[in-house]
């Protein structure tokens, strides 16, 4: 195995620790508002569960990341392919982590406003889905990248 | 869809009105347009209403309770009372629930006293009296150690106690007369002795104990009186309600009542209250009603109902999006879950269950036709129980093996197949959802307002029948390639021009430039969003495999006779969780595709009130 082999190694490798490190903060961000949640409304536990997988979608972009870049990581690959692969990589795995821990704090709010008795999963949903964009964008953009390798 | 309904106006004679709400109640059809919580102020609505927080109480706590299996308990308590109205229910769980609040305290008191009684030993309390009666007082003292001075012994007759590290306890023997001058904090001891504070600590707590018993007991005793006296109290509340809204007129000696019905159900109500000799009037809704909802869908999109019901009711000039998203829905739990065997287990579970418990049989109903989906996308990606069928050499599916939809099988441009699955699947839906806010525009407002997004619709079947062709290598000759080029640039016009009728046309182009950049920077991300729905299938059938995996590792070590067990052990525990965990992100993440990317791509607004009819329980 060679250097640049090694290198995009690392960068895949980071990408699925950050973006998986993402989902990790920010499920638990929510998961803590729920179960206060659920001390004052049981019967929204469907409404709590929803809101809070909202951020285990970072740690999914960079589980498909991963697939969709695999195949780029070949024993012949050249310096400026390894870069490639390890930058996005990298873009990926920092704006996941930052993403999931902020859709978190997002969905947080929301299901401490539901379980104060307001209808707010609808807004919630939606203003949680602006935080995921851009690792959305990311995630496009290390497969626009992967496509020029 | 959304039932039509009609605006109903009751004029009804006061004498006549409680007799008129009995008959609109036994009708059940009518929607009452009530007041605000809390703008009506009755006594006995008032009364009733804490009346039901009591029951509601109780019942929140003796519910669970009637499901456990009866416990003997010590003492008789339910001997000279009788359970037969939901007040002396409600009135005994209020007297154990306080017998337990008195009897903790008392514990707590008493655990306090047991404290401060063990240094000292146990002896009688009388004994003391009867000592200062004979001349020789006792009092207790406690003091540091480095305080206490050996003097004390010879001038109070001190004898001491206990000893610690710290501090020392001891007695002072006087006469009665004589007051110890000492250094020391002086104890007042409870009035009773160690032996009978333990004595009454462990009767409490055999109290407290009991206390679950008797609430266990009081619910196999009382919880259908209650559940019953709990609905005709909510009868009782919902008939106040309606009661106090009528509107008095004509110095109150009519009242005027409003409210909704469906348009199927006019009829039936005209000829029930026309027998009465009751005026209404029968109208159609205007803009800016304020319309209840009552969704009407076919057996299979009823079962969604749910869903919708959890984002929000749609609002009466929308059209009910449940039947729009229903098969896709299916589809995306199918394609999460992603493993046929999986998808068995859900259809039989369900398909017993729904015999089992009849108060659930919509939901079993729905896990069905999951498990159906998840079948069927099990059987076309080849993946069961965590096996992937196209790896496997077995004989009998040689035959099939190289048809399965896998990234050993097929690759569509380096990439997987299910992948592509998913974002294709995700294009649908979104152009679906467009063509739904077209309808819904269409209707509302009519076609003109709708000019931008058939645009945006065209535009992007235009191009995407461009890549396809494209991609595909065929041959576009010049006369489809400027057909195709003629469309795009008639969509670019609407778009730009037409998507806010009666402006000028800068104002057309300014927002039609936002709108645009909005649509593109929205749908890149809405449809790599779907691709979660091929990391699922993958995540959960790899997932599935490790176990498989491991079953067979731990099994293959040990002696055949003994090695079935670990084998089996892992795989029930490994799938049974993979299972669960596959069946949580099966529902949550299709659910947020369709509150999130569909409803956004449909415009959906939502803000329906339910249509509730006032009728009896």
């Amino acid at each position: 195995m060679n250097s640049t082999v090694l290198l995009a190694y690392i960068g895949i490798g980071i990408m699925i620790a950050l973006s998986g490190l993402g989902s990790v903060y920010g499920l638990t961000i929510c998961g803590n508002a729920a179960i206060g949640g659920l001390k004052k409304r049981p019967e929204a536990l469907g409404t709590f569960l929803l809101l809070s997988a909202m951020p285990s979608t970072q740690g999914i972009y960079g589980f498909v990341c991963y697939f969709i870049i695999r195949g780029h990581v070949v024993d012949d690959m050249t310096a400026l392919q390894a870069a490639a692969v390890f930058g996005s990589s990298i873009a990926v795995g920092i704006v996941c982590l930052l993403s999931g821990v902020r859709q978190g704090q997002v969905c947080a709010n929301g299901i401490a406003a539901t379980a104060s008795g307001n209808n707010v999963t609808a807004g919630t949903m939606v203003m949680a889905a602006f935080p995921e964009f851009y690792a959305i964008l990311s995630a496009l953009s290390l497969i626009l990248i992967s496509g020029t390798l | 869809m959304i039932t039509k309904m009609k605006k109903l106006s009751f004029l009804i004679h006061s004498k006549e009105y409680e007799q008129f709400l009995e008959q609109l109640r036994s009708l059940g059809v009518v929607h009452v347009v009530q007041k605000q919580a809390g703008a009506v102020q009755d006594e006995s609505l008032q009364e009733d209403l804490n009346q039901f927080a009591r029951y509601k109480n109780a019942l929140k706590v003796l519910e669970p309770l009637a499901a456990q299996p009866a416990v003997e308990v010590p003492d008789d308590h339910t001997k000279g009372f009788s359970f037969d109205t939901p007040e002396k229910v409600t009135e005994r769980f209020e007297i154990l629930e306080a017998d337990k609040v008195v009897l903790e305290q008392t514990l707590q008191v008493l655990s306090r006293d047991r404290a401060q009684l063990l240094p000292w030993g146990d002896f009688e309390p009388a004994s003391l009296e009867h000592l200062e009666q004979s001349g020789y007082k006792i009092r207790f003292y406690t003091c540091p150690i480095r305080a206490f001075q050996d003097e004390w012994v010879s001038a109070y007759g001190v004898v001491e106690i206990e000893r610690d590290k710290q501090k020392v306890n001891f007695v002072t023997v006087t006469h009665p007369d004589v007051v110890p001058d000492i250094d020391a904090e002086q104890v007042n001891l409870p009035a009773m002795s160690l032996s009978v504070v333990e004595k009454e600590i462990t009767n409490t707590k055999a109290a407290i104990d009991a206390i679950p018993a008797k609430m266990t007991e009081l619910a196999h005793v009382g919880l259908d009186v209650l559940k019953e006296g709990i609905r005709n109290l909510e009868n009782s509340i919902s008939f106040s309600q309606v009661r106090l809204t009528g509107e008095h007129l004509a110095d109150d000696s009519l009242l005027l009542l409003e409210g909704w019905a469906p348009a199927a159900d006019i009829d039936g109500i005209s000829k029930a209250l026309d027998v009465k000799g009751v005026f209404f009037d029968v109208e159609d809704p205007v803009p800016g009603d304020d319309i209840p909802i009552k969704l009407k869908n076919n057996r299979f999109a009823r079962l969604f109902e749910p869903l919708t019901e959890m984002y929000s009711l749609p609002n009466y000039s929308e059209l009910d999006p449940t039947a729009a998203f229903a098969p896709f829905f299916m589809l995306f739990f199918g394609l999460c879950m992603g493993d046929g065997g999986y998808g068995l287990i859900i259809f039989l579970a369900c398909t017993l269950a729904k015999k089992k418990l009849p108060a659930l049989r919509d939901f079993m109903a729905l896990g069905q036709w999951l498990g159906v989906s998840t079948i069927i996308v099990g059987l076309l990606t080849g993946m069961v129980f965590g096996i992937s069928l196209d790896t496997v050499a077995w004989p009998w599916l040689a035959g099939v093996k190289d048809k399965f939809i896998t990234d050993n099988n097929y690759s569509v441009m380096g990439y997987s197949p299910m992948m592509v699955v998913a974002v294709c699947v995700g294009i649908l839906q979104i152009l679906y959802g467009m063509g739904f806010k077209i309808t819904r525009i269409t209707i509302q407002c009519g076609l003109k307002y709708a000019m931008s997004d058939i645009g945006w619709l065209i535009l992007l079947i235009d191009m995407i029948v461009l890549l396809l062709l494209k991609l595909s290598g065929a041959d576009i000759s010049a006369l489809a390639m400027n057909t195709m080029l003629g469309i795009a640039i008639v969509c670019g016009v609407l778009i730009l021009f037409f998507n806010t009728p009666g402006k000028n046309p800068f104002v057309n182009l300014g927002s039609g430039l936002w709108g645009t950049y909005n649509m593109v920077s929205g749908l890149l991300g809405d449809v790599l969003s779907y691709i979660r729905l091929f990391a699922l299938g993958l995540a959960g059938g790899i997932l599935g495999g490790v176990f498989n995996s491991l079953a067979f590792q731990a099994g293959g070590s040990l002696p055949i006779w003994i090695g079935w067990l670990p084998t089996c052990l892992i795989l029930l525990l490994g799938h049974g969780l993979n299972l669960f965990l596959c069946i949580i992100s099966a529902l949550v993440h299709p659910i947020r595709l369709t509150f999130v990317e569909f409803f956004k791509n449909a415009g959906f607004e939502g803000g329906g009130k339910a249509y509730k009819p006032f009728k009896k329980k």
